[in-house]
């Protein structure tokens, strides 16, 4: 009988010493935000005293899901914009005198001098030299876009690299947690740490694929891609990513999932290679009008171009253009000023395209990028507050949101109704 | 304050979906001055409502998703 007691005390007194190491380390991970606050579950019985069930984690399962969507998205987007910006100082746009359309400017300027004043060397030689400087002006913006593209392949792969490291350290953290399970599951599954490590490695995954994970009841998680294509699953696989001539391959099958994946750093990156061939077709666009259109009179009725080239690998200022010059017909040279106004207007409107792409993506990737962190940052906060809030205070909190959203759903309709009673208003 | 003005200050608060105390309030104080609003003013703030409503109804997607409702 009393050995009976004894071991129940005894068992008791190891039972509050768990329940002290549990609270101990919840005070020192304080300040770790990614520590999900803990909890002892004891069981008490007449019989046999108290036992040490589990430690539960305080935590909703889908706040994580969500926070590393929303995570997925802001770092799309901050990937985008900062490589829109980059782009904003090739075009130079901002800087008065250097932009791309100060150059289209100089040319058609110093062609309409020369029009009028066809026998000046001055006005020939200013000719020559604007020409030459707006073709190297293309030219370099085009290589400088071609530059960015190919410096983005390589940290695309480098961004691969890192997703398939953190695909492998998921893959083990859930082998060592089914690992932990059996080994402590009769003395209250404490494998907390696991846990915490496993989501560290899911939100950095986060930020360079959207992912959704799955959890099972010890604690594993599944992850997969949009449309169901798994990365880690229960049954101890994983399967890896490879990036390969401009192409996200899903390694187990061949699967191109380049269009499957939908945010996330890579995901950044490979729209902003949509951005940079929008932007050098635009630049060839400009190009082959060039080419095609502007042209100079010159004797016996005949007209030479300014500029030649098929691509933007051989535009060049035309190979004649300075003997050509000495074959100015004077008679047409008015009639010619009058054509480039024409062609100055078109290069202009071709000119701003590229520049207002730009601008307009930007912009709108601005205002999302705004609405998007506000959400992230808020989802984050909540995660942090709920570490230590009650079941109870949950609920309460639940209440409250569904009763606010529900008061202004009610009125909602009214001022639907108001603005259009006022827009359609004579 | 105008109309655009108030729209704008509901929509900060909707960006964070958790910042809802008094926000019932926000909304009865807008139909209040909907009503004595002239078209133009109407007009000029349409946007600001659309934009204010995507944000309530994404919050509520978003409730959904995070309490398993529906």
């Amino acid at each position: 009988m009393f050995g009976a007691s004894f071991n129940i005390i005894s068992q008791a007194l190891e039972v509050y010493k768990k329940m002290i190491d549990v609270r101990n380390r919840n005070i020192a991970n304080a300040r770790d935000e990614d520590y999900v606050m803990e909890e002892p579950i004891v069981q008490s019985d007449l019989y046999s005293g108290i036992t040490f069930q589990k430690v539960r984690r305080i935590q909703n399962f889908n706040f994580i899901n969500t926070r590393n969507e929303k995570l997925a998205y802001v770092s799309y987007l901050e990937e985008r914009r900062d490589y829109l910006s980059k782009m904003e100082s090739i075009f130079q746009e901002l800087s008065q005198g250097n932009g791309l359309i100060d150059y289209v400017n100089g040319f058609f300027k110093s062609y309409q001098e020369l029009m009028k004043e066809p026998t000046n060397e001055g006005a020939k030689n200013q000719f020559l030299q604007s020409s030459r400087m707006f073709v190297k002006t293309v030219k370099s913006r085009y290589e400088e876009l071609t530059r960015i593209s190919n410096e983005i392949d390589y940290t695309i792969n480098d961004y691969v690299r890192r997703v398939n490291e953190l695909i492998r350290k998921i893959y083990k953290v859930n082998k060592e947690i089914l690992f932990k399970y059996a080994q402590t599951k009769a003395q209250g599954e404490d494998y907390k740490t696991l846990l915490n490590q496993r989501d560290k490695y899911l939100k950095e995954l986060s930020r360079y694929i959207n992912v959704r994970a799955q959890e099972d009841e010890i604690g594993r998680i599944k992850v997969y891609t949009s449309k169901g294509f798994v990365l880690v699953d229960f049954s101890e696989n994983f399967f890896t990513l490879k990036y390969e001539s401009g192409q996200l391959i899903y390694e187990k099958d061949g699967s191109d999932i380049t269009n499957v994946v939908e945010s996330g750093k890579i995901k950044g990156l490979i729209d902003t290679k949509g951005d940079i061939e929008n932007l050098k077709n635009k630049l060839d666009t400009l190009r082959d009008y060039l080419v095609n259109n502007v042209k100079i009179p010159i004797n016996g009725g005949a007209e030479a171009s300014v500029f030649s080239g098929t691509n933007m690998n051989d535009f060049s200022v035309n190979a004649n253009l300075e003997a050509n010059l000495g074959n100015l017909d004077f008679s047409r040279t008015q009639e010619y000023a009058q054509n480039a106004l024409t062609w100055w207007d078109e290069a202009k409107n071709r000119t701003k395209d590229v520049t207002n792409y730009v601008a307009v993506q930007k912009s709108s990737l601005d205002s999302e990028y705004d609405v998007e962190k506000a959400l992230y940052d808020s989802l984050e906060k909540k995660i942090l507050e709920r570490q230590g809030v009650s079941i109870d205070k949950e609920f309460m909190e639940i209440m409250q949101i569904q009763r606010n959203y529900e008061a202004v759903a009610k009125v909602l309709p009214r001022i639907d109704e108001m603005f259009r009673t006022l827009l359609n208003m004579v | 304050m105008g109309l655009v003005e108030k729209l704008r200050e509901i929509k900060e608060r909707l960006k964070d979906p958790f910042n809802c105390e008094g926000l019932a309030e926000e909304f009865e104080e807008l139909e209040e001055m909907l009503k004595e609003a002239s078209k133009e003013e109407a007009l000029k703030a349409y946007p600001e409502y659309e934009e204010v409503k995507r944000l309530f109804f994404r919050n509520i997607e978003l409730f959904k998703k995070l309490y398993e409702v529906g």
